[in-house]
């Protein structure tokens, strides 16, 4: 065998002919060398088309003296029966003589199961088995379980730990207004709670701290949980600004406004970087970056704040 | 048994075809993702050659691991794409200058070192690019990693203390304690990555189709 391409074929589990689009194929190619990236290419193109179940490739001598690649191909078997206990389950589109497509089954289940758990129904259960329907195989009956359980709304939003569970809790009281008390939980509200509660302990120089989340079921009701480790308070103990300075420094320096033993804040940080960029944006070069760089001593509890300044036509 | 010479040729960019019948087939489904045997036998092939073992010798189970790992690469690549994650190649080459300096060597020599190894420098970036992934991955869900106390440390050096014959041969607390926070460290960020998978894995359709699975 020369190891150079002669034949392309996609046949049946029976040896039968299957057709296919031209361009999955392609990249093996007749008459050049056959390689592994390209044999892979085209068998990730027959997976794509969703047809088939497996895909085997196999070479064999062709008649010219060169190879004939062979891609077999076991096709996708259909939906026989759907058994289910409950009619809600027709949304998952499940029906006999329908493609049995397991990946499209869980994505589905997955999907079904995110809006009841948006709905306030966090023990919903789905539960989906299936084997063939007959010895010939062709067919799968698919078998649904369905388990709405009870509606869950939320009790409280309990911040914990902090020296500061007023303000938090005051905080998270105005920005999280979706989440309160006999609302379901809406999760997409609550996953910014704790960002929420960290630029405000960054904006206090609480730069250690750490926020965990948990729930406190109680039958139908459920308490979620914020437990804060504040750690200790940075100050500041150095500032600096580096870089593509098209002023004098002093101009850069009277815009650090904060000063050494202060308390860190990030709001004002970032105030100071905004500032800079508007600096060099009037010299000229609005396309400046500035880059804070943040040197914490973990045994003073002081920061070195270094803002280095970029401006690209300044240093092509 | 012909399957070693066959293994052996994975990882090459043609085919040797006179030696060897090619075969590929579908090894894992991760959703959409379809992971080809051939992928699976070139990781296996990169195992033997750190272990200086031979394809042969590469078991069933051992694929199945295989396999098993390159659905959670896959996992983890799907979950960068989703969350914009990326690392570029300077990061790489950073990483490559920290793993020579921490063998106190130059990057050629380190370099020289890995191939003597088995491992190309390809295959070296390749690995370091997909651990920095994991690694930033992981850094987004730190906040969910539970804190390591004092009464941690504590605790583990009283059961260390149980576990020895005479506690006179245990060092002390304090000149413990560093490698009690590195131990203690590693099993949370462990904790934290498999707890993550199996996040992933349970909204994921993944299917290992080859090996023993034990």
């Amino acid at each position: 065998m020369s190891g150079v391409v002669g034949q392309v074929s996609v046949v049946d589990g029976k040896g039968g002919r299957v057709d296919v689009d031209a361009d999955v194929l392609n990249p093996v190619r007749i008459g050049a060398r056959l390689t592994l990236d390209d044999t892979r290419e085209s068998a990730r193109r027959l997976w794509k088309t969703g047809k088939f179940d497996d895909i085997t490739i196999d070479t064999e001598p062709s008649s010219d003296g060169r190879i004939a690649v062979v891609f077999r191909v076991a096709l996708r078997r259909l939906i026989g029966e759907v058994f289910t206990n409950n009619t809600e389950t027709d949304a998952l589109h499940l029906s006999t003589g329908v493609v049995y497509d397991p990946v499209a089954i869980v994505s589905a289940g997955m999907a079904f199961a995110h809006s009841f758990a948006q709905q306030g129904y966090p023990d919903f259960a789905l539960s989906l088995t299936s084997d063939f329907s007959d010895d010939t195989h062709r067919t799968v009956d698919v078998c649904i379980r369905f388990d709405r359980g009870s509606k869950v709304t939320l009790e409280a939003i309990d911040v914990r730990g902090s020296a500061y569970v007023g303000p938090l809790s005051a905080l998270l009281a105005r920005e999280d207004t979706a989440n309160v008390r006999g609302n379901v939980i809406d999760e997409a509200v609550l996953e910014r709670d704790p960002l929420v509660m960290s630029a405000w302990l960054y904006d206090h120089g609480l730069l250690e701290h750490k926020i965990q989340q948990s729930l406190e079921r109680q039958s139908d009701v459920v308490t979620v949980v914020f437990q804060v480790t504040d750690g200790p308070v940075y100050r500041y103990g150095s500032f600096d600004v580096r870089g593509d300075l098209l002023a004098p420094k002093p101009d850069y320096m009277k815009l650090v406004t904060e000063k050494r033993g202060d308390v860190f804040n990030r709001t004002a940080t970032l105030k100071i970087i905004a500032d800079i960029k508007a600096l060099n944006g009037t010299l000229g070069h609005s396309d400046t970056d500035v880059e804070p760089n943040v040197e914490m001593d973990a045994a003073k509890h002081t920061v070195a704040l270094v803002f280095t300044v970029r401006a690209p036509h300044v240093h092509p | 048994m012909f399957i070693a010479p066959l293994l052996l040729s994975f990882g090459l960019g043609a085919l040797d075809l006179q030696s060897s019948p090619y075969v590929d087939r579908v090894a894992a489904l991760v959703g959409d993702h379809v992971i080809l045997l051939s992928e699976v036998r070139a990781r296996a092939s990169l195992v033997a050659r750190t272990q200086h073992a031979t394809l042969a010798q590469i078991t069933d189970a051992i694929m199945r691991q295989v396999a098993d790992h390159l659905v959670e690469e896959q996992l983890e690549d799907m979950e960068a794409k989703r969350l914009a994650v990326t690392v570029a190649p300077d990061e790489v080459d950073h990483a490559v200058e920290q793993l020579a300096q921490g063998n106190n060597t130059s990057v050629t020599s380190f370099l020289k070192e890995v191939d003597k190894q088995g491992i190309t420098v390809p295959e070296l970036k390749d690995a370091l690019h997909r651990q920095l992934v994991e690694s930033k991955l992981l850094l987004m869900r730190s906040s969910q990693m539970q804190r390591i106390e004092e009464k941690d440390l504590r605790a583990r050096y009283d059961q260390m203390k149980r576990q020895v014959k005479d506690p006179k041969d245990l060092k002390s607390y304090d000149e413990l304690k560093g490698e009690l926070v590195n131990d203690l460290l590693q099993e949370r960020i462990q904790a934290l990555r498999e707890d993550w998978m199996a996040q992933l894995r349970a909204k994921t359709y993944v299917e290992v189709r080859i090996g023993s699975g034990s």
